[in-house]
């Protein structure tokens, strides 16, 4: 009988095999035409242990590419490699090819620093300096010599926060202190301060996992307005949330990239079993 | 034989949840089969009580439909499926539309038979209406078992048939025009004839609809509208 079953074989099996070949090859449309960044072959280790199997992808100018996979499947790591924010960790090793223009961002005489203000992140937690919101914005650009005057400043600070939608809701004390404001109004002061300094990619670790829902559409609607000017990869729990907010979708599962495809296609007819599998509920 | 079950969701209710509204569209579609058997017969037999039963089943595939709707609503609103989940509720919600007109199709059907019977007239084009009815039961029947059993191959070829049913309609609404040439005292009984044909020709078409979206369930490809 040749009556074509896909669904339930391949779930039978995901169900046998959630193991993945050490050939993997990912599938879908892993590269773009002018990328942003471009990562090839590149392997993360913590010690002997192999985090990040051999991914290769690009991410385009002014594109916002999701990340999902199960918890473990390495999606925060390869994030984390973007910006070496992985140099952070003794073990941690990161082998292969990553680029921004060209650019490789494991030079050894390249400049951290200023590497962290060109690739700005925002994290699962709101973290904002114990300062005044308006130092919390104004601070990267001190450091960074952005601004050369006062008045300079003061314009960095309201362009940062009025990009971040959250201008009109503080605008009356900028100089209260930065944890003072609701959850969702501290991590948009972290995404103000990270677009303060320009960065040209923004890099966001589950930014809205500790918000509720009216905070997370607010940031959702954000991204949408920053992927007008900055390039964005976001890791999520959420797989709605990737399908709302993104243009690409990449799949990890045990520290292989499985999939990437352009996000309509991954949540209508994703291509690979283990991607089906996984949003539709069946592990993960 | 592999039979689709929507098992191993994280949610054991989802599971039951998606293999619930399958179910219930197999159940509708079992009722239009049958409903539409009943029409067909009762021109043949010009069986009035059985054409007023198929009239008075309507009302129970209807609240079908509905039903089968609003348990697809609910899913959509609880699970936000994904995948081939999404696709087989989108595609229960399209499927009970088309078994629901076949459904009305079938109520025409049977009120012709009604008008028929009570005039006690000739059988002329009966034998145009036994023709088509078989080819239009063969092909519902065969599109309710490819959704059974997501056979996209099955499903295919009996959207082949649709043609060799436009054919069979072509060829018995010239042969109808004929009796209303020879004989122009059966214009009005041909011409009820002639809307029953008209229907089984657009259960053609139904059937057709719900062979589409087995192909998109399974595939996730549209193929409406392709020449």
């Amino acid at each position: 009988m040749n009556a074509i079953n896909p669904v339930m074989g391949a779930k039978a099996e995901v169900k046998q095999n959630l193991e993945v070949a050490d050939n993997q090859v990912t599938v879908g449309s892993c590269f773009t035409e002018a990328p942003k960044m471009t990562m090839r072959n590149v392997n993360v280790f913590y010690d002997d242990k192999q985090a990040i199997h051999n991914v290769s992808v690009d991410i385009a100018k002014n594109e916002v590419i999701a990340m999902i996979g199960p918890s473990g499947c390495g999606k925060s790591t390869f994030l984390r490699s973007l910006n070496r924010m992985n140099d952070t960790v003794e073990s941690c090793r990161v082998e292969g090819e990553i680029c921004m223009d060209g650019e490789n961002l494991y030079a050894p005489k390249l400049d951290v620093v200023e590497l962290r203000a060109r690739v700005g992140m925002v994290f699962q937690k709101p973290n904002p300096f114990p300062k005044s919101i308006y130092d919390n914005v104004a601070y990267g650009p001190k450091i960074h010599g952005l601004a050369d005057t006062r008045v300079d400043l003061d314009e960095i600070v309201e362009n940062s926060l009025r990009k971040a939608s959250l201008w009109e809701e503080v605008k009356e004390r900028l100089h209260q202190s930065g944890t003072g404001l609701s959850g969702g109004q501290q991590q948009r002061l972290c995404i103000a301060r990270a677009i303060a300094v320009s960065p040209e990619v923004i890099l966001m670790d589950e930014p809205c996992s500790a918000l509720d829902p009216i905070a997370t559409a607010k940031i959702e609607e954000l991204i949408e307005e920053l992927s007008q000017n900055f390039t964005i990869a976001i890791v999520t729990h959420s797989m709605q949330q990737a399908a709302r907010v993104s243009h690409r979708t990449a799949y990890f599962h045990l520290g292989r990239l499985i999939e990437v495809n352009p996000t309509e296609q991954v949540f209508t007819m994703p291509e690979h079993e283990l991607t089906e599998a996984y949003i539709t509920g069946r592990f993960g | 034989m592999d039979k689709m079950t929507f098992e191993n969701h994280y949610m054991k209710q989802f599971d039951e949840e998606l293999e619930e509204i399958r179910t219930r569209l197999m159940e509708m579609g079992g009722k239009v089969e049958q409903q539409l058997q009943n029409a067909i017969r009762a021109i043949g037999e010009a069986d009035s009580q059985l054409a007023e039963e198929v009239i008075k089943e309507e009302q129970l595939v209807d609240n079908m439909e509905v039903d089968i709707d609003e348990a697809c609503i609910l899913i959509i609103a609880r699970r936000q499926p994904a995948a081939s989940d999404l696709r087989l509720v989108m595609m229960v919600t399209k499927a009970v539309n088309d078994l629901e007109r076949i459904g009305d199709e079938a109520k025409k059907i049977a009120n012709h038979a009604l008008i028929l019977a009570d005039e006690n007239g000739s059988s002329t084009g009966y034998t145009e209406v036994r023709h088509l009815g078989q080819s239009v039961m063969s092909m519902l029947s065969n599109a309710l078992d490819a959704f059974a059993r997501f056979d996209v191959d099955a499903a295919m070829l009996t959207i082949e048939e649709d043609k060799q049913i436009d054919q069979e309609y072509k060829t018995a609404l010239r042969e109808l025009a004929t009796y209303m040439m020879e004989d122009p005292r059966s214009i009005s009984r041909v011409i009820n004839i002639l809307w029953v044909v008209r229907s089984l020709e657009r259960i053609g078409d139904h059937a057709k609809n719900l062979c589409e979206q087995i192909v998109f369930v399974v595939k996730g490809k549209d193929i409406r509208h392709q020449k």
